[in-house]
C-alpha cells in the first residue's frame, strides 16, 4: 500500500479543521476514547483520499461526511448501539454548528471562562478533563461522595456554557479589530 | 418559558450523564427522542459537546493557560490526545517540509517545534553543516525549566524529530547546570564524579499488554508513537538519562572515555504486525554560553522479533569526544511501511538499561 504525498493546501485545511472535526465526532459519539479513535481513523482516511478532494469543493462537508461514516462504522463494530445514537439522530445534526471559526472563537472564550472557575471546581475539572479520571476516581481523590462530584461537574459545564455565551460577543469584537 | 427551560435542563442533564459515562439505555432513548424532536435541543446538546471536546483537546493549554496558544496550529500535549494528534502531526510535518525544506529532513515529524532561520550566530555554531539542526527553545510547550537558549543536535538523530525528547534533554541539562538536587519527573544519581538525571522510574510501568518485565517488577514504557503518514513511519523517543561529566577528571595518558550501553527491548501485540526498530542514541553535548551543542553522537539499532515473551538485547559503545560536558541517552522505537499507520495499541518497552563509563583499561564506573 502506498500513498501520494498530501498536498500542502489539503494539509493546511485538515490541520485547521481538527478541533471542529473532533467536536463533531464527540457530538455523534459522546465518549472520549471512542471519539479519539474515530478522529484518528478519519484523519488517516482523509490523508489517503487527499488526491480525490476537489480544491474547489466544501472541505468541511466532505471531511464531516467521512467522519460520520466512520462513527457509524465504529458503532456497528463496537456493538454498543444501546448506548449510542441511532443513524437518524446522527444525521439530524447540522454541520453549521461546528464551523471552524465559531469553534475557535468559543475556545478563546472558554479559556477566559475556565480561569474564572472557583478553585474547588477547577480542581475537579482538571481531574476530569485533563487527567481523564472517572467520577469514582475523582470522588476518591477529593474525598467527596460520587453524587456530589457528579453534581459539581454538571454545574461546571453549565457555568462554562453560560459564561462562554456572555463572553463570545466580546471575543468576536476583539477578533474583528 | 418555564417549560422551555425545563426541556433544555433535561437535555443538559442527559447530555452531562452521557459525557460522564453514567448514562443508561433509557437515558439514551430519552435524549435521542428530545434531539429528534427539537432543533433547539440539538443546538444545546451540540454546544455542550463542543465545549467538552475543547476541554479535552485544550486542557493542557486551558488548565495552565499562562502560555500563549500558537496562533495557527496548536496541538494537545501527550498523553491527552496523543493518538488524535498523530495523523495531524504528520500533516503538519508535510506543512513544515513544504515551507522550509532546507531545514527539515524529508519524512521527519517535527511537532511543537520552531525551526529558526540560520542567523549569523547559529550559522557559525553549526559550521555550515546542512545536517545540523539548530533548535531554539521556543516550543509552545516549553516551560521555564526547559527554556535553554539553544540545543543544537545532528540532523539524523531522533532528537531532531522528537520535541518531547529534546525538551526533556534540555530540562535535564538545565537542572544539572543549576545544581538542583530535587526536581519533578526524575531522580538524581551520584556515581563518583558523575551526576546523573535519571527518568527511568518516571517512565516505568508494571507488566502490561502481555509483556512481563525482564527482571524485577517494572519496565520502561516508551510514549505512544507519532505517525508520519506521507513518510509511512511512526516513531517514539524518550530521553532516559542526562549525565553531567564536567567534574570527571582525565589523566594525561588517558586513552579517552567511553560509554558502554546495554538495554533490552520488547513490543506488545497490536494491530501492526511488523517488527519495530529499536535504538539507543547517545549524544555528547558541549555547553557554552547558553548553547548546548552536540559534538558527537552514535545511534545503534536492532529489530525486535514479534514474540512478546522474548526480549532483544542491544549493546553499544560510544567514544566520548574531548570537551563533552553532558551525555544524553535516549531510547527510540520506529516502524516503517503501511503497518506504521495503524494505531499504536501494542506498546513498546525497554528494560535493564545498563550504562558503564569506561575510564581506562581496567577502570569503569557503573552509572
Amino acid at each position: 500500500m502506498s500513498y501520494d504525498p498530501v498536498p500542502f493546501d489539503f494539509s493546511r485545511k485538515l490541520t485547521g479543521l481538527q478541533r471542529s472535526l473532533y467536536a463533531y465526532i464527540m457530538t455523534l459519539l459522546p465518549n472520549r476514547a471512542d471519539a479519539e479513535d474515530v478522529l484518528q481513523e478519519t484523519n488517516l482516511i482523509l490523508c489517503r483520499k487527499a488526491n480525490e478532494y476537489d480544491p474547489e469543493g466544501h472541505f468541511q462537508g466532505w471531511a464531516f461526511q467521512i467522519a460520520r461514516y466512520q462513527v457509524m462504522a465504529h458503532i456497528t463494530k463496537t456493538k454498543r448501539s444501546r448506548l449510542h445514537f441511532s443513524t437518524e439522530v446522527i444525521e439530524s445534526f447540522a454541520e453549521e454548528e461546528f464551523d471552524s471559526k465559531k469553534v475557535a472563537l468559543s475556545q478563546k472564550a472558554l479559556q477566559i471562562c475556565y480561569e474564572l472557575l472557583p478553585a474547588h471546581m477547577k480542581k475537579i475539572a482538571q481531574l476530569r478533563f485533563r487527567e481523564d479520571s472517572n467520577l469514582k476516581d475523582i470522588a476518591a481523590k477529593v474525598g467527596r461522595p460520587l453524587g456530589s462530584v457528579s453534581a459539581t461537574l454538571y454545574r461546571i459545564r453549565i457555568n462554562l456554557t453560560d459564561c462562554v455565551r456572555r463572553k463570545l460577543p466580546i471575543v468576536e469584537a476583539e477578533n474583528e479589530l | 418559558m418555564n417549560s422551555t427551560n425545563d426541556f433544555l435542563k433535561e437535555v443538559d442533564s442527559l447530555a452531562v450523564r452521557v459525557l460522564d459515562d453514567i448514562h443508561t439505555p433509557a437515558d439514551m432513548d430519552r435524549l435521542s427522542h428530545l434531539l429528534l424532536a427539537s432543533s433547539q435541543a440539538r443546538s444545546r446538546y451540540a454546544e455542550l459537546m463542543i465545549q467538552d471536546s475543547m476541554l479535552h483537546w485544550e486542557t493542557s493549554e486551558v488548565a495552565e493557560f499562562e502560555q500563549p496558544v500558537q496562533e495557527a496550529i496548536s496541538f494537545p500535549s501527550p498523553p491527552l490526545v496523543a493518538s488524535i494528534a498523530a495523523a495531524v502531526v504528520a500533516v503538519f510535518g508535510v506543512w513544515l517540509l513544504k515551507n522550509d525544506t532546507s531545514k527539515v529532513e524529508n519524512g521527519h515529524v517535527a511537532s511543537n517545534t520552531v525551526y529558526v532561520p540560520a542567523t549569523p550566530q547559529t550559522a557559525s555554531l553549526s559550521g555550515g553543516d546542512p545536517d545540523r539542526q539548530v533548535v531554539k527553545a521556543t516550543d509552545p510547550k516549553a516551560t521555564e525549566d526547559t527554556a535553554l537558549a539553544v540545543l543544537e543536535v545532528d540532523g539524523k538523530s531522533p532528537f531532531t524529530r522528537s520535541a518531547e525528547a529534546r525538551n526533556e534533554a534540555r530540562r535535564g541539562i538545565r537542572i544539572l547546570d543549576d545544581k538542583k538536587r530535587f526536581a519533578d519527573g526524575g531522580l538524581f544519581q551520584f556515581h563518583g564524579e558523575v551526576i546523573g538525571w535519571n527518568r527511568e522510574e518516571h517512565l516505568s510501568v508494571p507488566a502490561e499488554q502481555g509483556i512481563l518485565p525482564l527482571e524485577g517488577d517494572d519496565m520502561i514504557k516508551l510514549s505512544r508513537m507519532s505517525i508520519d503518514v506521507p513518510g509511512q513511519s511512526a516513531e517514539s523517543s524518550e530521553t532516559l538519562r542526562v549525565l553531567d561529566l564536567r567534574d570527571v577528571s582525565r589523566k594525561e595518558d588517558d586513552p579517552g572515555l567511553r560509554l558502554s550501553t546495554s538495554v533490552y527491548f520488547n513490543q506488545g501485540v497490536g494491530l501492526a504486525h511488523g517488527s519495530t526498530e529499536f535504538s539507543v542514541t547517545v549524544h555528547a553535548i558541549s555547553s557554552s554560553e547558553g548553547v548546548d551543542r552536540s559534538i558527537g553522537h552514535k545511534q545503534s539499532s536492532i529489530n525486535s522479533d514479534l514474540n512478546p515473551a522474548t526480549w532483544e538485547e542491544l549493546a553499544s559503545d560510544f567514544e566520548i569526544p574531548d570537551g563533552t560536558d553532558y551525555l544524553l541517552v535516549a531510547l527510540n522505537a520506529r516502524k516503517e511501511g503501511s503497518q506504521a499507520l495503524l494505531p499504536d495499541f501494542g506498546g513498546h518497552y525497554a528494560d535493564q538499561l545498563r550504562l558503564n563509563l569506561i575510564l581506562g583499561e581496567n577502570e569503569s564506573l557503573p552509572l
